[in-house]
């Protein structure tokens, strides 16, 4: 192939949007035309700094403070620790919920209780409404 | 080893890496170690072509680095599905370009775009359930790009009740694309109709039209069973409708908005779908849209278009990208092109001398450098979607 492939092309090489029967063609240009693969390394190149050299630096550089930082070792120290005593704590504390549940009259009844107390109150102020009018301060 | 086998293999390798994502996905960390691998244990053979060992040393490679079992473990990623999601959209391109319009495309869709080889995120999640919960193999990326090529033509065009189904259920993937289509159609017949022209004139009679086909069709208003046919008449209709009202506002006579025809006849379809004058395409407001180029859905898809049309001066949106920034982007260019670093460009263009000139020069290029990328991609991101 001794023509140029056309920036077209060259291009939809770029954007993967040929067949691989045509990037497979474009491919074997490429390994004898220094012109084209110039072109496509100048594209390529400038993705690369627009799109990744930043994202790549700004990540590193993140991360790397962040790893390397002092506070984070102290942090890191100040979890482990305060995990530990937590775990402690939250194991004494189950041990003894568990004894005082033991202990306590049956929830459902107490349940029941506060709910006749309440659905007799209602009644009760209906009734005298009824009797005497919308007056009547229960 | 033979420098141009070594280059030949990173070429391979760089393409397969950008198609497939292979370096963001985890499969390497290094491509050109990768290249010198493939490169000493898959060399090409006495006898073999360029195309034969391609498709053998990528074959072999693959296997090399156990392909299969690295897509086994990555099926449930959101960058796989992400991948696959690129490839059927790229394969459905590619069907939509050499099969016939359908007529749900006719009727529906923008003359440039597709609705019936188009995938909303719906769509896809379908058919990546019922294609990759069966944890398919793939030796190889070719196997991977032809199960995708596979999906593309098997499940598509989208059947019209389908898509009828989706507009009645207010899906606005479809809806926006039916927008784009009435707008060139509003245009022509609002100039034929009432003499408006330009966008700005027509925009209300237009956002009117969408809101009452969107009711029309969302509130099941249309007589049973609707169609791609029903819906574009029933639009028609109204885009009539309202100019006949337009006009009978202006001129104070009345006029008898009973006797409007809300089916588009054979007549009309011949006189404002296939006249030269009133064909959408041929309409001034009609833009070629950047949708067969880029898929909106995929940030790569973006970056690259981004970039073939900031580097090739030839593109037709080329002047429009780079427009007042000129001379920067020759500088950009020597920056992030030909390698040269700050300090080189500056002593290249403006001659400055003295360290301390020198310094605050190549500061104020950085700063440049780093605005003009923002203000590019700003004004790309406008471009986008004024030509959607």
């Amino acid at each position: 192939m001794n023509r140029h492939i056309d920036i077209d092309t060259l291009s939809r090489y770029l954007l993967n949007r040929l067949t691989q029967d045509e990037e497979t063609a474009v491919q074997e240009h490429l390994r004898h035309c220094p012109e084209c693969a110039g072109r496509l390394d100048a594209m390529r190149k400038l993705r690369k700094g627009f799109f990744e050299d930043e994202e790549a630096h700004d990540r590193k550089s993140v991360i790397f403070r962040i790893v390397h930082s002092r506070w984070t070792k102290v942090a890191a120290a100040a979890v482990i620790v305060a995990g530990i005593g937590l775990f402690t704590a939250e194991t004494v504390r189950n041990r003894s919920n568990v004894l005082e549940q033991n202990e306590i009259i049956d929830g459902k009844q107490i349940e029941n209780e506060v709910f006749a107390v309440d659905s007799f109150d209602r009644e009760d102020s209906l009734y005298y409404r009824e009797k005497y009018g919308d007056d009547f301060k229960f | 080893m033979d420098p141009r086998l070594r280059k030949d293999s990173l070429e391979l390798l760089t393409k397969e890496s950008e198609r497939y994502r292979l370096e963001r996905l985890g499969l390497f960390q290094d491509i050109r170690e990768e290249a010198e691998l493939l490169a000493s244990r898959f060399p090409p053979k006495a006898d073999e072509t360029f195309a034969q060992w391609k498709s053998r040393c990528l074959r072999e490679y693959y296997r090399y680095k156990g392909f299969s079992a690295f897509c086994r473990n990555n099926i449930d990623t959101p960058g796989f599905e992400m991948l696959v999601r690129t490839l059927i959209n790229t394969h459905l391109q590619n069907v939509f370009n050499s099969s016939p319009r359908t007529e749900t495309d006719r009727f529906l869709a923008p003359d440039s775009d597709t609705i019936s080889y188009a995938m909303p995120q719906s769509l896809f999640q379908e058919l990546y359930t019922i294609y990759f919960s069966a944890m398919p193999s793939f030796g190889n990326t070719s196997e991977l790009d032809r199960f995708c090529g596979n999906i593309a033509s098997e499940r598509f065009p989208v059947d019209e009740s389908r898509i009828i189904g989706s507009l009645q259920e207010n899906d606005s993937f479809y809806w926006e694309k039916f927008y784009t289509k009435l707008r060139p159609i509003a245009d022509a017949f609002s100039y034929q109709m009432s003499g408006l022209s330009g966008s700005d004139s027509t925009h209300d009679l237009w956002s009117d039209t969408c809101i009452s086909v969107n009711r029309a069709v969302v509130e099941r208003r249309l007589k049973e069973p609707v169609d791609a046919r029903a819906v574009i008449s029933y639009s028609v209709g109204t885009i009539k409708n309202k100019n006949k009202e337009l006009l009978r506002n202006r001129a104070k006579t009345p006029v008898n908005v009973d006797s409007l025809q809300y089916k588009l006849s054979v007549e009309d379809e011949e006189r404002y779908f296939n006249n030269p004058a009133t064909k959408p395409e041929n309409f001034p407001s009609q833009i070629p849209s950047l949708r067969n180029y880029i898929d909106y859905t995929d940030k790569d898809s973006i970056q690259g278009y981004f970039i073939v049309i900031l580097y090739n001066k030839e593109h037709p949106l080329h002047d429009e990208l780079v427009k007042g920034y000129e001379d920067k982007i020759e500088r950009m260019f020597e920056h992030y092109i030909d390698g040269l670093s700050y300090e080189e460009i500056v002593a290249r263009h403006s001659g400055v001398t003295g360290d301390k000139e020198t310094a605050k020069e190549c500061a104020r290029l950085r700063q440049e450098t780093k605005r003009l990328k923002k203000n590019l991609l700003d004004r790309f991101h406008k471009m986008m979607e004024k030509y959607r």
